[in-house]
């Protein structure tokens, strides 16, 4: 028997199915209601009504907590996430230094509160300063400066941080919790990112000279120019003319040096 | 596939010589001998379609009680040069539609109503006649309410209603192809189940 069949003989039986008969009591009351009209409105979904209750007045703000509660979360977070501040520890013991524009002398014990991440440090003749932001870094301004200190790096977030070096020599030495970090120091001439070693970057009237004693730096004049600089060497960016890679000068070599022998252990927190 | 054929309506007229023009505009008036005569003149065919699509002989009362609530605000727009059938056909199986979005289906009723399918008796039938024709209706009720919803609005409408592909596809909301598909799928599904039950 074929497909066609067997579906024509389905059909059939449903064809065949006799008339529903309904309830005579339903079918009357029905016939009633509609020729007379009676009819109950339409059948609607029934919802659960919402009891009218009063709310409590905060409730009423709960957004405003929403906000409140969120901006102490995010207050909480950013302390949390925060590096440490910046401290002097070191000066040459008389002089004046300006920060944020402001002269300060160095034996004022209340000189240095106004200084914070990203202060403008202008030094004069004297000495250099010693800022240390514990156990991440130590920076060492040299005399006849002006450099903007970086802010400090974020435990996890914000953990690239930029510092300006508009005259000058700025000496860094990292500290064991700078690993994951990264300081960019930005010079009238180029740029030199560290991510975690011993560097000096000098800035005068004729360019910027970066000189790498330990770790490796990427310097260049743009992210074209940008190259990696090994330990011992020195990448010469000059304000008129070709940048160009040489061994570090050893009156500089010497001049780190003893910025590490000085601050190593400090930075350590060994000290 | 089965192909096309003429609409053989079992249980329900076709043409109710009741529903003549000045009934019709008796209805769209309200008045109530009119809406009295057009009442028993389609109740079985709305009963019996929403009981066939529903499978529950008390969503059916529901479903009827519903549709003539709709036929009563709608009676104005009544068209008194066609036959309403179609119009009942398209409440009918709108307000069907919604109860099983409501979740009333007609799976629900199987079990509840098993072998108490409220079929008409026949008058020149033996009891024995009768007890064998009612126990095949029931079965084939049971098996048609087994059927997916689409399935068996398909077959519902094309063979119990005497629909026609076109008119279901328009109804459905589908292409006829699909109105075809579900058909064949629909009747090679009962035929399975029927078979098994020696039908």
């Amino acid at each position: 028997m074929s497909d066609d069949t067997h579906e024509r003989e389905t059909a059939s039986r449903i064809r065949e199915l006799p008339a529903v008969q309904a309830r005579a009591a339903f079918q009357a009351e029905l016939k009633r209601a509609f020729a007379s009209g009676a009819l109950p409105a339409p059948a609607e979904e029934t919802r659960t009504p919402v009891p009218d209750r009063r709310r409590a007045w905060w409730w009423e703000l709960r957004p405003l907590w929403a906000a409140v509660v969120l901006g102490m979360l995010l207050g909480a977070g950013a302390m949390l996430n925060r590096g440490p501040e910046p401290v002097v520890i070191g000066h040459p013991g008389a002089g004046i230094v300006h920060v944020d524009g402001v002269a300060v002398d160095v034996t004022d014990p209340d000189a240095w509160s106004t200084l914070r991440a990203g202060s403008e440090i202008r030094t004069g003749a004297e000495g250099p300063v010693e800022i240390l932001y514990a156990e991440l870094a130590v920076l060492e301004i040299a005399p006849r400066t002006t450099v903007t200190l970086p802010a400090s790096p974020g435990r996890w977030l914000g953990k690239s941080v930029d510092s300006r070096l508009d005259v000058g020599e700025l000496r860094f030495m990292s500290g064991p919790r700078f690993v994951g970090n990264l300081l960019a120091v930005t010079t009238p001439e180029g740029r030199a990112e560290i991510t975690g070693t011993t560097v000096s970057v000098q800035s005068d009237s004729t360019g910027t000279c970066v000189c790498v004693l330990s770790g490796h730096v990427r310097v260049g004049v743009d992210e074209a120019d940008m190259e990696i600089i090994p330990p011992g060497f020195r990448k010469v960016m000059p304000r008129d003319g070709e940048p160009h890679r040489s061994p570090v000068k050893a009156m500089h070599e010497a001049g780190v040096r003893r910025f590490t022998d000085a601050f190593g252990e400090t930075v350590s927190g060994t000290d | 596939m089965l192909e096309e054929e003429g609409p053989t309506v079992g249980s329900v007229a076709a043409a109710d010589p009741r529903l003549d023009r000045s009934t019709l505009e008796g209805v769209r008036r309200r008045d109530s001998a009119a809406l009295a005569t057009f009442f028993d003149a389609t109740f079985g065919l709305v009963y019996s379609l929403a009981y066939r699509l529903l499978g529950d002989p008390h969503l059916a009362e529901d479903a009827t009680q519903d549709v003539f609530v709709k036929v009563h605000g709608a009676a104005d727009r009544l068209d008194v040069d066609r036959s309403p059938k179609p119009w009942l056909t398209t409440i009918t199986y709108n307000v069907c539609r919604d109860a099983w979005r409501k979740g009333k289906s007609a799976r629900q009723g199987l079990e509840a109503h098993a072998g108490n399918t409220p079929h008409a008796a026949s008058v020149s039938a033996t009891p024995e006649d009768t007890l064998v024709e009612s126990q095949r209706a029931h079965a084939v009720q049971q098996a048609i309410s087994r059927l997916d919803e689409p399935l068996r609005t398909v077959v519902v409408l094309r063979d119990y209603q005497g629909c026609s592909h076109d008119e279901i596809a328009t109804l459905v909301g589908v292409s006829h192809v699909a109105v075809r598909k579900r058909y064949s799928r629909a009747l090679k599904q009962l035929r399975e189940w029927l078979r098994d039950e020696s039908i």
